[in-house]
């Protein structure tokens, strides 16, 4: 029942130019991927074979399914239970979990791994030195670099992504039909069983899409622990061969075909489930009076493990980091009044070139880029799911693309068709601008998409009825009801442009340098304590908007009485 | 984000205070009456004529912008600097070259990255080249900022028993506890392999791979954790020991016999926008005024017998005690896969 008919041309152009857009730098990978040499050259499918057949091909596709399935099933349930308890429940503290479990979003993914090195190293971790000091002898409590150590690490970075998703559906459900069933006497776990999460269907199904692509493609942990754990993944293998020299990018390509291919199966996975459940998914547009779950004797022990979790995922890496910045070198036996100085926040803040000028850069991308992704997933989110335009289905794997390609990659995709287009935007901060918003594209639409799925056509025919234009019913029904989770994917948008790495290094230009380029030349050639000095400006930046529309966005505790 | 291993990565600074300093005791080293043999008036005012020079450097930040600054406070050119690991670098200059959009002026790179840019590298005999030795210029580029190849401790772990040649490596004392650099990210680690079979043979790797080193993506990862005490020691570079002892970091180390010897290079683009400032910017680097800034930015050794970089020593003076071996990377490139597949066949 599609009443609200909006194919217009303007919108179905849109759709075609994301289409390229997302695609085009894929087209390279594949042609590289089938080139003997550089693309025009001979075809061959030699590295398609290798792939497969490389040595180390076979364990490296089980480790990755191990990695992923165990990182996103951790993400998943931390990232979906800290936000049913944040904002479902009477849990004491809901508001400060769910501030600390965004957390991990504003860290630069290499230093919370320098962090958890930091903690749970065999030989070099806070804990198993507090434990050998306990025992009074060599022990090890925890070890970082293993498959769970990996797996625990990752899943902890991926939960800020599952707990925003669904931490806007939780808010604004439908409180209607959990009235219905409570009425016709169902308990709690009833309610939540057959009415709660089934609601949240569509936010689920994409943060589980997005955590098992993110952490397939994830090569933060396979360069760093994994590589000391001797822990090979497909994103390891991608990697060495397109940092070897002579590199090998046409089996590289052909690996993260592999990965482009996992992502196509997801999306279709995830369509299947979506079209089954769609009934389910209504809701409509009053979120007052949502069921408060009373947790009753369970209340202390669930909100002592929810802070448990915080402790985790930023308290104590962050204070590990916090702590490097004021040390003249880093060492856990080096916490010492003489080892204590303010020179790494002199070096960084003030001596570091262009650490301002490419802030001012960073801030103005981040800022562009996260409206642009936003504004753009809304008008493909609206196409794909309201006007089910021509393009849509096209549009709907198309748009997972970017996810399944590694960031370098991307970069060497727009690089080389930007680079022949004459004067145009090579060199230029547009064209970082378009690589960020190609690469978190992907991201952004599956926000908007599951917010836009939760409410009901209904509301939409409402306001048509009444006389108002499509435009018109769009910003007056569906943006209100969305705000939480496009304000949460504004957010997100803005915090992972800032610290994007791997795409812009081939892009930026010394006119337009940005942040993140001075974030890995400190990683690659600087000291831990420049890095944890360089992480800290990277996080207040992210934090700024996070202050300022925290109010708006309310991921936190109280459900919105509006 | 790791691939730059390869490059001066764990080191290169410093502060503009240390380049300050350097400025300063250029007058004591005698510095501005050498400068004088430098570039001809005609070259120079061509070059302020273009007005700038983009200098494309895999060299990390701290040497890349002293070099830079010094530059325009010499000539009044100012230099912009696009910095990324070799790789990159590499890749980008292909892309560019491949679509003729020239933007790149000067380089400043190392191997094996440097060969795969000769094509686009013009040849130019600077005259501050002259007093530089033969085995470290070509036609094309000319070597300006050495390291050697050394194996570096955190002195709270090793007190007695450190090791004193490659071979101590092999040393069942230190199974699992001692880093290396993985080559199949860093090309310098192949040309240490190189030396090691050409001094102990084959049974070195196999000795080395039984030892179990824990693996790394860059020096500077592994400098690290050699402080933190995630490893006791590892296989690594002159800069890296030298910059990370200089924080007060416990770090200490030898310089075996036999060593590997790496470098920066400084060449010119044959399609370089501004042509003159690209080699006048050439000259500064290769003078021994250049060398003196860059390598006392990176802790790393000057070519030019008068340059000083009192950190990191002279080549004259290492020489006396120490047999360097220059990689040849023409053959390491062709041979890496069979290089690669003997590492992954011994360590695993």
């Amino acid at each position: 029942m599609r009443t609200l008919k909006l194919e217009r041309p303007g919108l179905a152009a849109v759709a075609a130019l994301a289409i390229v857009m997302v695609t085009y730098p894929v087209v390279f990978t594949v042609l590289r991927a089938v080139s003997k040499d550089d693309i025009g050259s001979a075809f061959t499918a030699e590295w398609l074979v290798a792939a497969v057949t490389s040595p180390r091909g076979a364990e490296a596709l089980l480790n990755t399914a191990i990695y992923t399935a165990g990182s996103s099933a951790l993400a998943m349930l931390l990232g979906v239970g800290l936000a049913f308890l944040a904002i479902r429940t009477d849990m004491p503290g809901g508001r400060f979990v769910g501030v600390l479990a965004l957390m991990p979003m504003l860290v630069p993914p290499f230093i919370l791994v320098v962090g958890w090195v930091a903690l749970a190293d065999p030989g070099a971790g806070f804990f198993n030195i507090v434990a050998s000091w306990l025992a009074g002898s060599r022990t090890t409590l925890v070890d970082v670099n293993t498959m769970p150590g990996i797996v625990w690490v990752t899943g902890l970075f991926l939960t800020p992504y599952v707990y925003l998703l669904v931490a806007a559906g939780f808010r604004n459900s439908d409180a209607t039909m959990e009235e219905a069933a409570r009425v016709s006497g169902a308990g709690p776990w009833k309610l939540l069983r057959t009415i709660i999460l089934p609601l949240q269907r569509p936010a689920l199904l994409a943060a589980l899409l997005l955590v098992v692509i993110m952490s397939a493609g994830d090569f933060i942990i396979p360069s760093t622990i994994g590589l000391k754990a001797r822990i090979y993944m497909m994103s390891s293998l991608i990697w060495q061969n397109s940092s070897s020299f002579p590199a090998r990018p046409g089996l590289a390509a052909a690996q993260a075909l592999l990965l482009v291919v996992v992502g196509l199966a997801c999306i279709f996975l995830q369509r299947r489930a979506l079209s089954r459940g769609a009934r389910f998914t209504l809701v409509g547009g009053k979120g007052s009076g949502a069921t408060v779950f009373a947790l009753g004797r369970m209340r202390y022990p669930l909100a002592a493990l929810a802070l448990v979790f915080a402790l985790c995922s930023s308290v104590f890496p962050l204070l590990a980091v916090g702590s490097m910045a004021f040390m003249k070198f880093w060492a856990p036996s080096a916490f010492s009044l003489a080892n204590l100085t303010l020179k790494n926040f002199r070096y960084v803040l003030f001596e570091y070139p262009q650490v301002w000028p490419s802030a001012q850069h960073s801030l103005l991308l981040a800022l562009l880029g996260a409206t642009a992704s936003v504004l753009l997933a809304i008008a493909l989110a609206w196409y794909v799911h309201r006007s089910r335009g021509r393009l849509a289905g096209a549009l709907e794997y198309a748009i997972v693309l970017p996810l399944g390609i590694p960031g370098i990659a991307l970069g060497i995709g727009i690089l080389s068709a930007w680079i022949l287009v004459p004067g145009g935007i090579y060199g230029t901060l547009w064209i970082l601008l378009l690589a960020y918003v190609t690469a978190h594209l992907p991201v952004a639409m599956q926000f908007v998409a599951s917010a836009l799925h939760r409410i009901h056509t209904e509301l939409e025919d409402a306001s048509r009825v009444a006389g108002r234009s499509a435009l018109g019913t769009v910003l007056r029904i569906d943006l209100p009801l969305m705000r939480p989770a496009l304000i949460g994917c504004w957010l997100l948008m803005y915090v992972v442009i800032l610290r994007e790495i791997s795409l812009v290094i081939l892009l930026y230009n010394p006119a337009t340098v940005v942040l993140s380029v001075g974030l890995m030349d400190v990683w690659s050639s600087g000291f831990y304590p420049e890095l944890a000095v360089y992480s800290l400006l990277l996080m207040v930046l992210g934090l700024l908007p996070v202050a300022l529309l925290w109010k708006f966005a309310r991921f936190g505790a109280e459900p919105e009485r509006s | 984000m790791t691939r730059n291993a390869f490059d001066f990565s764990a080191i290169d600074r410093r502060t503009v205070l240390q380049i300050g300093a350097a400025l300063a005791a250029g007058p004591l080293l005698g510095l501005p009456t050498l400068a004088q043999a430098a570039s001809d008036p005609k070259l120079i005012e061509a070059a302020k004529k273009e007005g700038a020079v983009s200098l494309y450097s895999s060299a990390s930040t701290g040497p890349s912008n002293a070099i830079a600054e010094a530059f325009k406070a010499k000539y009044g050119i100012p230099v912009a600097v696009y910095r990324a690991g070799s790789a990159d670098v590499a890749t980008r200059v292909q892309s560019e070259e491949a679509a003729k959009r020239y933007q790149a002026d000067a380089l400043i790179i190392e191997e094996p990255a440097l060969s795969l840019l000769l094509p686009f590298l013009a040849t130019y005999d600077s005259p501050e080249r002259a007093a530089i030795d033969a085995a470290y210029k070509a036609p094309q580029y000319t070597l300006i900022r050495m390291y050697m190849s050394q194996i570096g401790w955190n002195t709270n772990a090793v007190k007695s028993g450190a090791p004193t040649d490659w071979k101590d490596l092999l040393d069942p004392k230190w199974k699992g506890r001692f880093g290396s650099l993985d080559p199949h990210v860093t090309a310098t680690t192949l040309a240490w392999m190189v030396l090691m079979d050409k001094l102990y043979g084959p049974t070195f790797l196999q000795q080395f791979g039984a030892n179990k080193p824990k693996l790394y993506a860059s020096t500077n990862a592994m400098s690290q954790a050699i402080v933190s005490g995630e490893i006791d020691m590892g296989v690594t570079n002159s800069f890296g020991v030298i910059q990370m002892a200089d924080t007060g970091a416990p770090m200490a180390g030898v310089i075996p016999k036999n060593v590997v010897l790496y470098g920066g290079n400084v060449a010119v683009f044959a399609k370089a926008p501004h042509p003159n400032a690209a080699r006048l910017f050439c000259d500064f680097a290769c003078s021994a005024e250049g060398q003196t800034l860059i390598n006392v930015a990176g802790a790393t050794i000057p070519t030019h017998p008068q340059a000083s970089a009192p950190k990191a020593g002279s080549l004259a003076e290492w020489g006396k005690t120490r047999t360097f071996s220059q990689p040849d990377y023409k053959k390491i490139l062709a041979d890496t896969p069979a290089l690669l597949a003997e590492w992954d066949k011994h360590v695993k």
